[in-house]
């Protein structure tokens, strides 16, 4: 009797775990969600907001065939799709995106966030609340600020990646842009004193092409970065104020073009094979606070149509110093715009200090946006560039050789 | 309840995960916000509390009668006054550990589970638990030595797959905000180190007492290590936002993401989480069944394990009015009161049976 | 907590009791202590559910420990 109560109560209990096993009231079947792949965040009226999604287009399978020499399509390929509610916040705004769609809004695969230019300048911290907060989110996604509406970013079908997630992850790795995650900008905003960061600014432009041969052909690229403070954007450096701002904040990648001016408009241009910048920074017995900037760079020659001779050393050395200068130039100028103009430090000068000169940076972190207009720059710029590539004399040289 | 004996290494290894489970995910952002840069000498410093424990509760352990300090408690202050402390101590222990099963039913809700109800989870882990303690100690020993390698190496992972996004020059500068803010991390964290004397109840069942001290200390510095090892990768991947995050460390393995297809490593946090939390509850639910035993001499303590188990399901929900009480708790009175029980009160009992014995040493 | 969970809690273990009968053979001194242990928890469950919002041990201590919350805040 008792063997048999025993198998009476295991089977119950096996029947019990098979319905815990489930996990009944958190399943999510994947035909059941609708996976954002971009979101945009865009001002509407006054305090409304306007989210906008970009969801995935799941293909249907075609490759069942019955011959066996199918191709299976690569699901990456999926089209998209842009759906857009308001609301007064970003929560309620993606409640009432929720009421359109019939599957359930998933953010786990979500890569990137795009800001308006109306709404970065409003202030973003409501949106980071609910983007740090919500479970489901990602800290690694990449933020973007779209000039004008990210609603028309979001839109865009690039020719050479299958959505627009795909292209702005792909072009912000490569050398004229970087990219910043959520993550880094909430460091940004608890360790700095003004909460000054800085992030990608992207438009949406016409591919660089003849019209006649491409139809549609729309493309965001970027056009340099935005300048937070306070979470509130409060203006942006264009594409050449930007290679001054990547120098000194180490961001030069491998592939980066210096063209230098030149006289009777000739031209020498480098590609950058790495570069590396380190700040020092020094507070003088008599209260002066200089950073030291010391980049250390290396490239080869790309073009070349003036008449210094790489090959001979002390022209060389010439060319060399005609680099430096031209990187010098990018990076005062950068430094007046940021120090003057905007009166902000995204350049982590105010950490370098506070690691060095604690007791100092204390004193001086509640005003740090007036001290850091006093702070000195000394340049040591060192542009080596080892190889000539393929041709030993310039195109202009060889003319005369030829005589 | 199967009596069974332990030795000296596999008490080592259950106190290893006894200490870690709750504390490498939660303690890097309470010791962020208290000490702020320098939360990553907490562990270093507070370890040395640790050591201290494991030497008086081996003090306490060799003047106990049978080696255990309930019978102490009766020796000391006489019969019915010592099971009244006893009684008193046991419910601290209930305390903790529902304090301990509310958290762990808390992680997964918020951040797994949102629609179940967290009386599932809770009631799932409990009748778990159960299991293994009416199995015996020597059965959970044994579990303990599969799984808890197991749950080291996860971590050790993660901490490894994020040294790629780590930015060593967090730490500075050092000794920013003076010692205050490190002291008051250090009692946080010195806090978790006590629960050790959690094995005042288990000692009895050890066959090698004399490996104790070694396997012990062995044990304190590996917590050590990997306090450590987990602060600062949570630390030097996040700065000081460390401190406004829940769970810096789920946050931390959120950011892993290689080649663009090894991502969504959480699950692996929630495992580490799900199994440490398992041990940790199994190993304070048999002390309080060991301890019932003892004070009210239950001749068979089979019949004790589910009793214990639904008033531990009902105190974890009587704990407080709502989470926000406890999260607050945790956060400062939990400290000194968490040092107090475990600390100051046998500290107290031993001072007091020592010189009762030298009295009595010395009238005859 | 809400009765239905209340109820179902109860309800399984009630149901366990019935099935299995085993501590029907411990002595009187081991079932005073389990029904004693059992009867404290229906207690707790009971004004549970009759006010889920009981203040509990962590408010005491809290109020007893308040003169030195300031030793420990940030």
């Amino acid at each position: 009797m008792n063997r048999f109560r025993t198998h009476v109560f295991l089977c119950c209990l096996c029947f019990l775990s098979m319905v815990q096993l489930t996990g009944c009231w958190d399943r999510m079947e994947v035909n059941d969600i609708a996976i954002i792949v971009g979101a945009g965040i865009d001002q509407a009226s006054t305090n409304q907001v306007k989210l906008s999604a970009e969801i995935y287009i799941p293909e249907e399978n075609n490759s069942e065939s019955q011959s066996g020499g199918g191709v299976t399509t690569n699901s990456g390929n999926g089209k998209t799709f842009v759906s857009s509610a308001t609301g007064s916040s970003m929560a309620e705004a993606m409640y009432k995106l929720q009421e359109r769609l019939s599957r359930k809004l998933y953010w786990g695969h979500n890569d990137i966030f795009v800001f308006g230019q109306k709404r970065a300048e409003k202030g973003i911290q409501d949106d980071l609340d609910f983007i740090l907060r919500y479970v489901r989110m990602r800290e690694r996604a990449n933020v973007y600020v779209a000039e004008g509406k990210a609603f028309d970013i979001l839109g865009i079908i690039p020719k050479l990646e299958p959505n627009s997630m795909e292209a702005l992850s792909e072009l912000s790795k490569t050398e004229i842009s970087t990219t910043v995650d959520l993550k880094q900008v909430v460091q940004q905003i608890v360790e700095t004193p003004d909460e000054s960061f800085s992030i990608p600014y992207i438009n949406r432009g016409t591919l660089v092409t003849d019209k006649k041969h491409n139809r549609n052909p729309n493309v965001s690229y970027f056009q340099g970065v935005s300048l937070f403070k306070k979470t509130k954007m409060i203006g942006s450096l264009n594409t050449d104020v930007t290679w001054g701002y990547f120098w000194m904040t180490n961001n030069i990648k491998g592939n980066t073009i210096i063209a230098l001016d030149m006289p009777h408009h000739e031209t020498i241009a480098i590609l950058l094979t790495g570069s590396k910048t380190t700040l020092t920074p020094r507070i003088t017995a008599d209260g002066k606070w200089i950073m030291k900037v010391k980049v250390r760079s290396e490239g080869n020659l790309l073009q070349n149509t003036s008449a210094i001779d790489f090959m001979s050393p002390k022209q060389h050395a010439e060319m060399v110093k005609l680099a430096n200068e031209e990187v010098k130039f990018s990076i005062t100028n950068t430094m007046r715009i940021l120090q003057k103009k905007y009166k902000v430090d995204v350049v982590q000068f105010g950490d370098e200090f506070r690691k060095k000169y604690p007791k100092q940076w204390k004193k001086v972190k509640p005003n740090w946006s007036t001290a850091f207009q006093q702070v000195q720059l000394e340049l040591d710029v060192m542009v080596d560039i080892p190889r000539p590539g393929f041709l030993n004399k310039s195109i202009v040289q060889m003319k005369d050789v030829s005589k | 309840m199967v009596q069974g004996r332990i030795s000296a290494f596999q008490l080592s290894i259950l106190m290893f995960q006894l200490i870690l489970s709750s504390s490498v995910l939660l303690m890097p952002s309470i010791s962020t916000a208290l000490s702020g840069k320098d939360m990553w000498m907490t562990p270093i410093l507070s370890s040395a509390l640790g050591f201290f424990t494991i030497w008086m509760v081996l003090k306490i352990h060799e003047i106990s009668p049978n080696g255990s300090f309930l019978e102490l408690l009766e020796t000391t202050c006489g019969r019915w006054v010592g099971k009244c402390f006893s009684l008193a101590f046991i419910l601290f222990q209930i305390h903790i550990v529902a304090i301990t099963i509310r958290d762990y039913g808390e992680f997964i809700v918020t951040n797994f589970f949102l629609k179940t109800p967290v009386q599932v989870i809770i009631g799932a882990m409990l009748l778990l638990c159960a299991w293994v303690v009416k199995s015996g100690i020597e059965v959970m020993a044994r579990t303990g030595q599969i799984f808890i390698p197991v749950i080291t190496l996860c971590t050790l992972v993660i901490c490894i797959l994020l040294i790629p996004e780590l930015d060593p020059t967090e730490i500075l500068p050092i000794f920013e905000r003076g010692a205050a803010p490190i002291a008051k991390g250090t009692v946080v964290v010195a806090g978790w180190f006590c629960q050790l004397s959690l094995i005042l109840f288990i000692l009895p069942l050890v066959k090698d007492v004399k490996e104790v001290r070694k396997w012990g200390y062995l044990a304190v510095t590996g917590i050590m290590l990997m306090m450590l090892i987990a602060n600062l990768t949570a630390f030097l991947l996040m700065g000081e936002s460390t401190a406004f995050f829940n769970y810096p460390l789920l946050t931390a393995s959120r950011y892993i993401a290689y080649a663009e297809f090894f991502e969504h490593v959480e699950a692996v946090v929630m495992m580490v989480w799900v199994l440490g939390e398992f041990f940790k509850i199994s190993f304070y639910y048999y002390a309080i069944c060991k301890g019932l035993e003892e004070t009210c001499r239950v001749s068979k303590p089979e019949a004790l394990v589910l009793p214990v188990c639904v008033l531990l399901f009902t105190s974890t929900f009587w704990l407080a009015k709502d989470f926000q009480t406890v999260g607050d708790f945790i956060a400062v009175s939990g400290t000194l009161y968490i040092l107090a029980g475990n600390l100051i009160f046998p500290l107290c009992i031993f001072f007091v049976a020592r010189m009762k014995l030298r009295f009595k040493m010395n009238q005859t | 907590m809400p009765w239905t969970t209340i109820a179902i809690v109860w309800g399984t273990i009630g149901v366990y009791g019935l099935v299995n009968q085993s501590w029907k053979k411990h002595t009187r001194h081991d079932k005073l202590l389990i029904f004693s242990l059992l009867g404290l928890s229906l207690l707790l469950s009971v004004c549970l559910g009759i006010n889920p919002k009981l203040p509990g041990l962590t408010e005491g201590v809290n109020a007893l420990l308040s003169p030195f919350k300031s030793w420990l805040t940030p």
